[in-house]
């Protein structure tokens, strides 16, 4: 999920660049050298999940999947995201640098919020585990678009509509996220628990 | 996937030193996102412009890469002048067109084509490793540095591996459609990734030690300013400076007026 540049006023800008710093310095501590490969590695392959199409009721969505971030990596998510986002920008060419502190906010900040609320859930067994998966995967986007609206109306509230608008826009993409979360989360479990503690 | 960029031209833009490019697009990028005045944000445009010209971009290539944004821009004319109240402009049966929302997104326009372009001029004309030394020298933290080259590098790694698990999936018979199997299968190639993924984190870990790896890249770029670079940094820093002036002297303007 994106803001595109040229949108948002100044202050919104700058408060989320200082907001992106704080958290980014948090998570760039808690990420050790050795972990570096690791990291980047698994940022990889959350860039490439993101290109999955999945097919859900008439048409299709792209995957979010900042809730399953959030619980392999806590605070790191931050620094992942971050370069996820710029790379994404470099790559294909569209920039997004002034818009950088913003957008690692919206997807960065959700999946911080679901690694404490979900992380003990998804260990236990039966519906605590599908309810708790879920829930964190449609969370995270939920979270993600409510402060996406947030920062358009802050911007200015002429952008109420159009806020309102992408919230809408995303409830298949929740729901996406939850049960492609809740699926992948119950394979990681069985094939190797280890990359979830 | 292509990723490939520009970075493989001669031109002006592709001498420059990369670190004055990267600190010119970050000045320049944030000084059109909070511009308000057309005439500033028009010269703005102009200048991104000349940029694209000088460094001898494709253009095909260059209005290819903007057709998924256009989409965005598209979406913006259709929805800001018919949600925002104010000044009818234009009538149309029920659809009232406001002036208001007619200018917010030719500014949103302006805005984001000048910093896209600028970006597609000054940035995408250099390759991944040179622009993490250049943000390496320009004191971003090293861990982000090596995040983001490291990334990179096993981006298309991890694009093959994924084609490779569609493929096998594809081959036993796999076809997607809105039900619980197809669900499942993306859930189970996804964890398959993420277990590709952190297994080769920690195989790629124990290769950089054996190779004496001791938390830092050495990099073979080697940055000069030289005199041209101060020359460009120099023309850059006037041609801001009017933008500047043309977007403050409106504010002047106002108020004059005011009073």
């Amino acid at each position: 999920m994106h803001l595109s540049e040229g949108v948002l006023t100044g202050p919104v800008l700058v408060a989320a660049i200082a907001a992106t710093a704080v958290g980014t310095a948090v998570g760039l501590r808690k990420l050790k050298n050795e972990d570096i490969p690791k990291a980047s590695l698994l940022s990889a392959s959350f860039f490439v999940a993101t290109f999955i199409h999945l097919p859900i009721g008439v048409g299709s969505v792209h995957l979010v999947l900042n809730g399953i971030i959030g619980l392999m990596l806590g605070w790191t998510a931050f620094p992942v995201i971050l370069v996820a986002l710029l790379l994404q920008g470099v790559m294909f060419q569209f920039g997004g640098i002034t818009i950088l502190g913003v957008n690692t906010i919206i997807m960065a900040v959700p999946s911080v919020i679901c690694f404490y609320l979900f992380k003990n859930y998804i260990r236990n067994n039966g519906n605590t585990f599908l309810i708790a998966s879920f829930s964190c995967g449609f969370l995270a986007v939920l979270l993600s678009g409510l402060l996406s609206a947030a920062a358009l109306y802050i911007s200015g509230e002429e952008f109420l509509d159009a806020a309102y608008m992408l919230i809408i826009a995303n409830i298949p993409v929740m729901i996406g996220d939850g049960i492609i979360t809740t699926l992948s989360l119950s394979f990681l479990r069985k094939v190797q628990p280890e990359i979830l503690s | 996937m292509d990723f490939e960029g520009y970075h493989e031209g001669n031109s002006i833009i592709h001498r420059i030193d990369p670190r004055v490019r990267v600190l010119i697009t970050l000045i320049f990028s944030f000084l059109t996102a909070i511009l308000i005045n057309f005439n500033a944000l028009f010269l703005s445009l102009t200048i991104s412009l000349l940029l694209v010209i000088s460094a001898n971009l494709n253009i095909i290539k260059v209005s290819k890469n903007l057709k998924a944004f256009t989409g965005f821009i598209i979406l913006i004319w259709i929805i800001l002048p018919l949600s925002i109240k104010g000044e009818t402009l234009y009538k149309l049966w029920f659809l009232n067109f406001s002036t208001e929302g007619i200018e917010l997104a030719l500014r949103i326009t302006l805005k984001s084509f000048s910093i896209i372009l600028l970006f597609n001029a000054l940035i995408s004309t250099m390759n991944f490793s040179v622009l993490g030394s250049s943000m390496e020298s320009l004191k971003v933290p090293l861990k982000i540095v090596y995040l983001f080259l490291m990334t990179f590098r096993y981006i298309s790694v991890l694009d093959e591996e994924y084609k490779r698990l569609m493929q096998a999936a594809k081959i036993r018979g796999f076809k997607a459609g809105v039900n619980l199997h197809t669900y499942k299968t993306y859930g189970n190639i996804l964890g398959m990734l993420f277990v590709n993924a952190h297994e080769r984190g920690n195989r790629v870990y124990k290769a950089m030690v054996c190779r004496g790896f001791n938390g830092k890249f050495y990099s073979l770029q080697n940055f000069k300013i030289s005199f041209k670079d101060f020359i460009f940094a120099s023309m850059m820093v006037l041609l801001i400076s009017a933008v500047l002036t043309l977007e403050y002297s409106g504010i002047l303007l106002k108020i004059q007026k005011v009073i």
